[in-house]
């Protein structure tokens, strides 16, 4: 094993390391792109399709809104009762916490420079 | 061969294992210092075209495996505190449990002393010891002024000093 005082790496590594290495020049190099206009191509292809959803749906629903007036009102009085739940008695709450990773988390307070100590005064509140 | 790619695998050729070592002082595990590196050098690359020699090569690229590396470090550490866990423990865990670690007691104890210290003086600590760079060099990637460094230097021997006299020498 290469050693360096008290730590060691398996032998080879560091020859291993830069071939892995060069390779990121040779993915990241202009000749392995592919073009803008073609790697953007399917997105606006996307991009295209959810409009003409979108403005046809809208077209649809208008012809309806009158007519739903009356029970789009009894279920916003029941949204409001409890914000957290729909007329159907599902929380709005669940897809979204779902949805939230530990990394989302960590990434967010590292961003919004809180600070060590704050965290754990308020693990400690939890705890105690 | 593109330009960037002969200066990029000259960078990779010169500094990948130099960079290893230094990363390694502070993740203390072969497997994250490995994935870091690779996060590093694509940084690297990506930076590349935007380095215009207002430092020397060796200063821009050890700034950049630096700030990655403390970035990383200071996630483990967010992470650990959710997980209502200390990340001294954690890092004294790496290093004992670490098989590729091969020196003696007093080099283990040392790690772990290191490990302890707060991350202005550990980073000090690690690239003036461990890394062997100049103060000037020292100061160049951390932006930090000599008499800054030296004096985190000073109170970071002071700490392991003492934490390795209880431990190596005890009553």
């Amino acid at each position: 094993m290469t050693r360096k005082n008290d730590i060691s790496v398996p032998e080879g590594y560091f020859e291993n390391l830069q071939q892995r290495l060069s390779g990121i020049a040779r993915t990241e190099s202009p000749a392995a792109k592919v073009g803008v206009v073609r790697r953007l191509a399917p997105y606006v292809a996307v991009a295209a399709s959810m409009l003409i959803a979108v403005t046809v749906g809208n077209w649809l629903l208008s012809r309806t809104a009158v007519r739903d007036t009356q029970s789009n009102y009894e279920s916003m009085l029941i949204a409001e009762a409890d914000p957290l739940y729909g007329p159907d008695g599902y929380s709005f709450l669940d897809d979204v916490v779902e949805e939230i990773t530990d990394e989302d988390i960590v990434n967010y307070l590292i961003s919004s420079g809180i600070s060590m100590e704050h965290i754990n005064a308020v693990r400690y509140e939890e705890i105690y | 061969m593109s330009e960037r790619e002969q200066i990029f695998n000259k960078i990779v050729s010169t500094y990948s294992e130099r960079l290893y070592w230094h990363v390694r002082r502070f993740v203390l595990s072969h497997e994250d210092t490995d994935d870091l590196l690779q996060e590093i050098f694509i940084k690297i690359w990506t930076a590349l075209p935007s380095f215009r020699g207002e430092s020397q090569l060796f200063t821009w690229v050890y700034k950049i495996a630096t700030n990655e590396t403390l970035n990383f470090l200071r996630k483990q550490k967010v992470r650990a505190a959710l997980r209502f866990q200390s990340i001294d423990a954690e890092l004294e865990n790496r290093i004992d449990s670490d098989p590729y670690f091969s020196g003696t007691e007093a080099e283990r104890e040392l790690s772990k002393a290191v490990a302890r210290l707060p991350e202005k003086q550990r980073q000090v600590f690690i690239m003036r010891y461990y890394d062997d760079l100049s103060y000037d060099e020292i100061s160049s990637v951390t932006g930090t002024s000599v008499g800054s460094l030296k004096a985190s230097y000073h109170f970071a021997t002071e700490k392991i000093r003492e934490s390795l006299k209880d431990i190596l020498l005890p009553d």
